[in-house]
């Protein structure tokens, strides 16, 4: 039975965030018809798979790992964008970030699965994956990769599941319009919220105290997925540098993206009110930072280990310089340094059409960069001697192919499905603040809420 | 070593690291779980000393 | 004829024309200290290398970990002042010119260090004459030279209205030569408008040209050990790492010498315990990142296992330079302790006994007594019991929790006196800091790939003169500080203005949409 009437915080654009909830249209589901349509292909090209073998990849001795791994840490490094934005910019103290957090944070969501789907569908024998739980050696990077993701899904969930719950009240107590089966769901997934001052303060120490376990988290989680490659010595993956570098391609491609979904969800919501060209240009003073980084690192990596010389090494940097995997690596560094750099500097302030241009580059960059530091070395490993004739070369089949295609499809299904059913906008975080002004970062932040009038 | 041996036992062992990530996932439910309710109860009367994060 | 709050005038200007007995004396100490390392330098020069231990294969040792140890500290100077300003953070203002002060300094003796580690200084020439491109020591040598000009000038520019106020609010009886040199360095500042606009674009311009040079400076730095094949220096993690480690040195520097300026010139009105508290935020990010910087590295090695890595690491982890490397590491988390677990314990629980200092002062003699058993444990027959495996765990073990109830025990002193436990954490990573470029230099010389063992100890010369180079960065500060103000006289006043107005503030309304708003229909799945 449900008490007296619960608290939300006003928010004058209420109507805007909560439009896309209460009505779907009928183009998108077309959409959704589509992308069901290539999950569907991905899913007959894993039961092929799953028929005759991973033959039907390209993957083959000494390249063991391809595209699903490549898709494996790019998803999982595309998850970081939303812990980034919710988390670490708001113990950065930047307000900015507020109407952003959710849209980020589902990201995160829904590409998680999908990450880890990955390594499943890349097993030949997915039911052995229940050897690392009940043979797994401790100092294997494979059960602390484990591990680490599940304990970062887990929390994500919780995160974002905790920053919804007052706009999951919301929904319960204004969408009196929606089916019966919609309305329970709120309720039961509203766990009595009723906004009562005392519960918002708790809700944002959670959140605050969170923030910080999850910023630990994102830089150990993927820390120890590239330990999965910097622990064997393979040359070319044995570089302690590659805790750093996939930490930072990650907040680099995550960054990206949320901007790309941002943009859309701009256009297609309406949402110009809500998602100012202010936001985007402090992503992109962020993301000038992140391109700057990602360049440092890839000169720290190259440099140290080009001027080595050792035996082991070269080949995999010829490889990637000059040899099989030129085209692709001199394609990454265009599309994800030189022309988004160009782009954000002297095209991007308050043109959000450039800034997406930029960003989807800089995506396809990224994807391609996870699989010039997988496949390179495997084509070159430590005992090159061995590798006899005909051996060392590795093309993607149509398998492989669908099954990628199929997983950007279900992220795309996921997150629209969610913003049909939840707003996207985080409506209580970018309620009016009643006496507060933007406070330079580091000072403590006064919350005031349980009153409708101002102070 | 003395102390090496530990380490070195623990390095050798094999398994099984199901322990590992069911402490460590188990122990972050119960947290989450315990957190959940501590944020919907919110109607005591609030600790004399806050963690107010600065 | 610029005027300044008759209050700055009283704690910042009137100091600098008032010279007392204890500057004297401190200038004094210091400058013997330094007459003595030039001395030992003087020797050295005369004598040849050889009054050094270094030899083959150890040819870079104390001197070239003083040089990186002072660079690194340069760093404070970038970070408060250049990085700061960049993200718009009000509270640096009182402290710019501390930082930069120290920035400025650090990178004169670090450069002498590598002057001083040469035997044949003349040598030095070549570089210019007949330097290749390709060495990462030219790219040293530029980025070094251009940072430097660079933070010269990030020092003047601030510099310059202070000069000029100086000029207008000296006392009538300061000495002639003082009033010529600020009126020189003013370089006729007028303090209209106009220079204003160009004063500022310009440190704007030289703020966020700087940190670049910055990173790359100690990235570079880095690059010269690890271009080499040389195991433990090999490594691609060497850039970023360097500059965490020269960032996270520098604030502990800057900590040391807010804090001497605050006591000896009473400044406590200008440098608060905002400064402390923020300072101490970057401390424990740079703390923590520093942590997983040296994890990934030597990880990596662990799990690796390749032959001539592994015995750099494994002389690190329990050979010869276990004592350093265990040292460091326990100044690190102490340092990290220092700044967060204050914070963390409520006032309720002062009274329990373990928070009684007179229980760490316990905790630490117990623990003091133990160590001395255990490392005499393995030459005296009385003890032999103790050196058995279990007993030696046991030993360690108790040891550790020894040392975490006293750390516990002084947790509420620490808390009750947040600048001087933030200067002690400054002083840790400092000594820490400079122990972390020995654990990086050392192991590697003395286990180099192709030579099997090789040992070195420093000298009397090399310990001297590093003692004097300590000795001349702090006189260089001290007599610079006499001269010229301690806090950033018109950065400050700005800052108050800024804060003024701010209070008045009112959250503009965001940009009107071009679209109407959604009317929303009848439900409909």
């Amino acid at each position: 039975m449900r008490p007296a009437t619960s608290y939300h915080p006003q928010n004058k654009n209420e109507a805007v965030i909560l439009a896309p909830v209460r009505r779907v249209t009928f183009e998108e589901r077309w959409l959704w018809a589509i992308l069901l349509g290539l999950m569907g292909l991905g899913a007959y090209a894993y039961l092929t798979q799953w028929n005759s073998g991973l033959g039907v990849t390209g993957l083959n001795r000494p390249v063991y790992w391809g595209i699903y791994i490549t898709n494996f840490v790019f998803f999982i490094g595309l998850a970081h964008s939303g812990t980034f934005i919710s988390a670490i910019l708001r113990l950065a103290g930047a307000g900015w970030r507020k109407p952003l957090t959710r849209a980020a944070e589902a990201i995160t969501l829904f590409s998680l699965p999908f990450g880890v789907g990955s390594i499943l569908i890349d097993m030949g024998r997915p039911d052995r994956v229940l050897n690392i739980m009940f043979y797994g050696r401790f100092q294997s990077p494979l059960l602390w990769d484990i591990t680490a993701v599940s304990l970062y899904l887990f929390s994500s969930i919780v995160f974002f599941y905790l920053s919804l719950l007052p706009d999951i009240a919301l929904c319960r107590d204004r969408l009196t319009e929606a089916p019966a089966w919609q309305q329970k769901m709120y309720k039961i997934l509203a766990l009595g919220w009723m906004g009562r001052p005392e519960q918002f303060e708790r809700l944002e120490r959670v959140l605050d105290g969170m923030a910080i376990f999850m910023t630990l988290l994102v830089v150990t989680v993927h820390t120890v997925v590239s330990w999965v490659f910097g622990m064997t010595v393979q040359p070319g993956w044995h570089t302690a540098l590659i805790g750093p570098f996939f930490l930072v391609g990650a907040i680099f491609s995550g960054t990206a993206a949320v901007v790309i979904v941002l943009a859309i969800l701009r256009r297609v919501y309406h949402m110009e009110n809500v998602l100012p060209v202010s936001l985007f240009n402090s992503l992109r003073k962020l993301l000038i930072v992140f391109t700057v980084a990602w360049l440092y690192m890839m000169i720290a990596e190259f440099l140290t280990a080009s001027y080595g010389g050792l035996a082991d090494e070269m080949p995999v940097i010829w490889q990637k310089f000059t040899g099989d995997f030129a085209g692709l690596f001199w394609t990454m560094a265009l599309a994800v340094f030189v022309f988004p750099i160009l782009i954000f500097v002297f095209l991007g302030k308050d043109h959000i059409g450039w800034m997406v241009t930029a960003c989807v580059l800089i995506n396809i960059g990224m994807w391609i960069e996870r699989f010039v530091v997988i496949v390179p070395t495997e084509t070159r490993p430590r005992l090159v001697s061995t590798l006899m004739e005909g051996m060392g070369n590795y093309t993607p089949s149509w398998v492989e192919i669908a099954i990628t295609v199929s997983l950007f499809a279900g992220l795309t299904l996921l997150y629209v499905v969610f913003t049909r059913f939840f707003p996207i906008v985080p409506i209580w975080e970018t309620a009016e603040e009643t006496a507060e002004t933007e406070l330079p970062p580091v000072e403590p932040r006064r919350k005031v809420f349980g009153t409708r009038q101002s102070l | 070593m003395h102390i090496g041996e530990l380490i070195s036992a623990f390095f050798t062992s094999d398994g099984p690291g199901g322990v590992v990530v069911i402490t460590v996932v188990g122990l972050a439910a119960g947290i989450y779980f315990w957190l959940i309710r501590w944020i919907l109860r919110g109607s005591e009367p609030e600790e004399k000393e806050r963690y107010r994060f600065k | 004829m610029l005027a300044i709050d008759a209050k700055d005038k009283e704690k910042i200007v009137m100091p600098l024309f008032r010279t007392s007995r204890a500057f004297i004396a401190l200038v004094s100490a210091l400058g013997t200290l330094a007459l003595i390392g030039v001395a030992a330098y003087a020797r050295q020069l005369y004598l040849g290398l050889g009054v050094t231990n270094m030899d083959r294969p150890v040819y870079w040792s104390t001197y070239m970990v003083n040089f990186i140890f002072f660079i690194g500290i340069s760093h404070a100077g970038t970070l408060i002042s250049a990085i700061l300003r960049v993200t718009g953070a009000e509270w640096r203002r009182p402290i710019t010119r501390v930082a930069e002060a120290i920035t400025v300094f650090a990178l004169m003796i670090g450069t002498l260090q590598i002057i001083i580690d040469m035997g044949r200084p003349d040598r030095l020439a070549f570089t210019i004459l007949n330097g290749r491109l390709q060495s990462p020591i030219i790219w040293d040598i530029v980025s070094v030279t251009v940072y430097f000009l660079s933070s010269i000038t990030y020092l003047y520019l601030p510099l310059m209205p202070d000069a000029a106020i100086l000029r207008d609010n000296c006392p009538p009886d300061a000495p002639a030569w003082q009033v010529k040199m600020y009126t020189l360095l003013a370089l006729g500042w007028r303090g209209n408008r106009a220079q204003w606009v160009r004063l500022e674009k310009g440190i704007a311009f030289l703020a966020v040209f700087i940190i670049p040079v910055a990173i790359s400076v100690h990235s570079i730095i880095s690059w010269i050990l690890a271009t080499t094949v040389q195991p433990g220096w090999h490594s691609t993690i060497f850039g970023p790492y360097f500059v965490i480690g020269a960032i996270f040195s520098g604030i502990g520097a800057l900590f040391l010498a807010m804090t001497g300026i605050r006591k000896a010139l009473g400044l406590e009105g200008y440098i608060g315990l905002r400064q402390y508290r923020n300072l101490g935020l970057l401390f424990l990010t740079m703390n923590a990142l520093w942590f997983y910087f040296t994890y990934a590295e030597n990880l990596g090695i662990a799990a690796g296992q390749q032959p001539e890595e592994f015995v750099v690491l494994a002389a690190k982890l329990w050979g010869e330079f276990a004592p350093t490397f265990w040292l460091m590491i326990l100044m690190m988390v102490a340092a990290f302790w220092i700044l967060v677990v204050p914070k963390l314990l409520p006032a309720s629980v002062e009274r329990v006994a373990v928070f009684q200092p007179r229980v760490a002062f316990a905790s630490v003699g117990a623990a003091v007594i133990l160590f001395a058993l255990v490392s005499l444990s393995p030459r005296t027959p009385a003890l032999a019991a103790l050196s058995t495996a279990n007993s030696l765990t046991l030993a360690w073990a108790a040891i550790i929790a020894l040392l975490i109830f006293a750390a516990l025990g002084v947790t509420f002193w620490l808390k009750a006196h947040p600048v001087a436990s933030a200067t002690i954490a400054g002083g840790i990573v400092l000594v820490g800091m400079w122990l972390e470029r020995w654990n990086i230099i050392l192991p590697t010389v003395t286990h180099p790939r192709l030579i099997p063992y090789a040992a070195y100890f420093p000298s009397l010369t090399e310990g001297l003169v590093t003692l004097g180079s300590l000795a001349l960065f702090v006189m260089m500060f001290v007599v610079f500080f006499k001269f010229f103000p301690a806090v950033s006289i018109w950065e400050v006043a700005e800052g108050r203005v800024i804060e003024a107005a701010q209070s008045k503030n009112i959250m503009p309304a965001p940009e009107p949409s071009k679209t109407g708003l959604l009317r929303p229909r009848k439900f409909k799945l």
